[in-house]
């Protein structure tokens, strides 16, 4: 029977292999980009998933690409994991060519999709160890990495059971461990907490957290959740009707949606403060939120009114309209009031708004505070969030 | 036809190591089915259950109503190669199973992102079919054997019949895989192997010799590679008179083999292009 004669040559096969792994590494330090495409373009039929994609994706960096559904995330996905093959345009993953090299492209990644695939009469051990002789691992090391990842993923006590009987979050955390199991320099991850409880997400979040504090691992997964995005990502890409909409860190695409704020919260001499603050032109504007925190930490709600925009205050000729008006009467009746209830030793909340970055002026803020005798106790920024970045840019809102 | 065929994703391998992927590959997939199967026990019983049950019940049954045919053998050693063919073909509707299972809940997308050639998915899923036909197709010779006195245990007809069986089955499997490959569901692809499954048994002389067929039916007879399958089966397990000839069924039944997988590639290939869409 051939058979027998194959199961002897996949020991010969995975010699080989090992050998080739070691050219594999050095081809890799080559490229300067972990994922890099230009134009990449791919239609089913009528419909235009992806339109001339332009990515580039830095070695050990976490990609995520986010965008409301049928946006072109799994496509995108599809097409860097060799899935399906682009109609137009150029795609490398770990330096070598999605079309030209496939082969040496899927030995380098590592991949989860979106609906789970698990073949459900098979047991986690199983399966992972199928997963591995797919790859051409050699039995012993299979044997050595399920052991290592299944205790990343906390399946130990399931692992020997059939997939069928595995709850949605550990069958995802299943999935996580065999896209690991090969030890890819890049992982794909399609929607990796979808249908997720909040406490399987956060475990989610962490093993790929503690991953990446492992080595070098670059990840590109694709979500529409923003906060998931917000927390793991070092870069987002927004995409919408299979175009790059925008791109960059989580933090500078809120950014260009304006200001900052900072929170303090200290106490001292507040009115001290308050005039100081309105005489910096770096302020736009500024109100105190709460104040007078007691020491056992209830806080009574102070007059939050918004306000003040302190050349407004000074300008009241520029402030013709009557809002503006209204604001600036506000302002004097909240200093009046924190005036009077703020006792020394009284804690208040002040937020501010900034007209440059919050994290160069984190410190001109708290010495202001200080030279002005108000002691800055906590210092907290608050931050538009990428819901508002995704809106600006697609003139939607995500849905689920 | 031709951009399938140059299709690069499932075009012979040419970047260094594709030929060990594709034997391990083959290998590993073998290996999954079949330790699904062997996990599965009601699938086992089952399907060595239908050929024993053929001979037990009607074989017995049917002895006292058949007069000997030219032939010369008793009704229940007459159908126990067309049984065991039936086995063959069962397994490889099964081994279409196997796909189309795989295809519908996503684990194929596994396969196609592991560094083996696509072309070792197919010859995959396609060995353990084999594999399960044949040891099927064992259990049928030994519950004849046991049943039977005219059936000797002896290792070369026996293995030369297991060839037979293996095959036919290949065209088989093949075509399974074509249908598993396009078929949209589970219910279209049982349907469609239902229509298949009962014409291939009972337009053929696994049940009654070619002799006693009105001309049509003979003829469609002629058209199912099963009827060859039997005559070659009598021949060598039996050493029965030859209704067609040991030379043309092995001639007809190779063909059949290399027409099957041939659709079953084309359609598998075709269908990998599609894939994502």
């Amino acid at each position: 029977m051939p058979l027998f004669l194959e199961s002897r040559l996949i020991v010969l096969a995975t010699i080989f292999k090992q050998n080739r792994e070691g050219k594999l590494a050095q081809g890799q330090d080559a490229g300067v980009y972990a994922i890099e495409t230009s134009g990449l373009t791919k239609s089913f039929g009528k419909v235009k998933a992806v339109v001339g994609l332009d990515l580039k994706v830095e070695e050990g960096a976490l990609y995520a690409l986010l965008g409301p559904n049928g946006a072109g995330k799994t496509t995108t996905i599809n097409l860097l994991t060799t899935l399906i093959g682009p109609d137009k345009g150029m795609a490398k993953v770990a330096g070598y060519d999605v079309v030209k090299q496939p082969g040496m492209v899927r030995r380098s990644i590592g991949v989860t999709f979106q609906e789970v695939s698990l073949d459900r009469n098979l047991t986690g051990r199983s399966l992972l160890d199928i997963h591995g002789r797919l790859y051409q691992l050699p039995q012993k090391e299979i044997k050595k990495r399920i052991e290592q990842l299944v205790e990343l993923v906390e399946l130990q006590e399931v692992l020997d059971r059939p997939v069928k009987t595995y709850s949605g979050g550990m069958k995802r955390r299943l999935e996580l461990a065999r896209g690991l199991l090969t030890e890819p320099s890049i992982l794909f991850l399609d929607e990796p907490t979808v249908g997720l409880d909040p406490h399987n997400r956060e475990n989610i979040w962490a093993y790929l957290q503690e991953l990446r504090s492992r080595g070098n691992l670059t990840i590109m997964l694709t979500t529409h959740y923003l906060d998931e995005a917000e927390k793991l990502a070092d870069k987002v890409g927004i995409i919408d009707e299979g175009k790059l909409v925008v791109e960059g860190s989580p933090a500078s695409l809120i950014a260009s949606l304006g200001t900052d704020i900072i929170k303090l919260t200290g106490s001292g001499d507040l009115a001290r403060f308050k005039e100081a603050l309105r005489q910096q032109e770096w302020i736009a504007a500024f109100r105190v939120a709460s104040e007078r925190i007691k020491q056992d930490g209830s806080s009574i709600e102070g007059a939050s009114a918004p306000v003040s925009a302190p050349r407004g205050v000074e300008s009241p000729e520029t402030a013709g309209k009557s809002e503006e008006t209204a604001l600036s009467e506000a302002v004097e009746a909240t200093t009046t009031a924190s005036d009077m209830a703020v006792e020394p030793g009284g804690i208040t909340e002040i937020l501010i708004n900034l007209t440059s970055e919050a994290g160069r002026s984190v410190k001109p803020l708290v010495d202001l505070a200080e030279h002005n005798g108000f002691e800055v106790a906590d210092v907290s920024l608050q931050r538009p969030t990428l819901n508002e970045v995704f809106f600006k840019y697609t003139g939607r809102r995500l849905r689920d | 036809m031709a951009t399938v065929l140059k299709n690069r994703a499932i075009a012979a391998p040419k970047e260094p190591g594709e030929w060990n992927g594709l034997l391990a590959g083959i290998y590993t997939l073998w290996l999954k089915h079949m330790r699904k199967f062997r996990s599965s026990p009601v699938e086992v019983l089952f399907t060595l259950a239908t050929p024993v049950l053929w001979i037990l019940f009607f074989g017995i049954c049917m002895t006292g109503m058949v007069v000997p045919t030219q032939t010369g053998l008793g009704y229940q050693a007459f159908i126990t190669p067309g049984v065991m063919l039936l086995t063959g073909l069962t397994a490889s509707i099964l081994g279409g199973t196997t796909l189309l299972l795989e295809r519908v809940n996503g684990t194929l997308k596994e396969y196609l992102v592991a560094p083996i050639p696509r072309l070792a998915v197919l010859l995959g899923s396609m060995t353990s079919g084999l594999t399960k036909a044949v040891l099927q197709a064992i259990a049928v010779l030994v519950a004849g054997a046991v049943l039977d006195s005219t059936l000797q245990f002896r290792i070369l007809p026996f293995l030369a019949a297991l060839t037979i069986v293996g095959v036919y089955s290949l065209g088989f499997v093949g075509l399974a895989s074509a249908f598993a490959s396009q078929a949209k569901s589970m219910e279209s692809y049982h349907s469609l192997i239902m229509v298949m499954n009962l014409p291939v048994l009972f337009i053929s002389n696994a049940l009654y010799p070619l002799e006693k067929m009105p001309v049509t039916i003979r003829g469609l007879a002629m058209l199912n590679p099963t009827t060859y399958g039997v005559d070659a089966c009598r021949i060598l397990l039996y050493g029965s008179k030859p209704e067609i000839g040991l030379g043309i069924d092995l001639v007809v039944l190779a063909a059949f083999m290399v027409l099957g997988i041939y659709i079953g590639y084309r359609s598998f290939s075709s269908v990998m292009q599609k894939i994502g869409a």
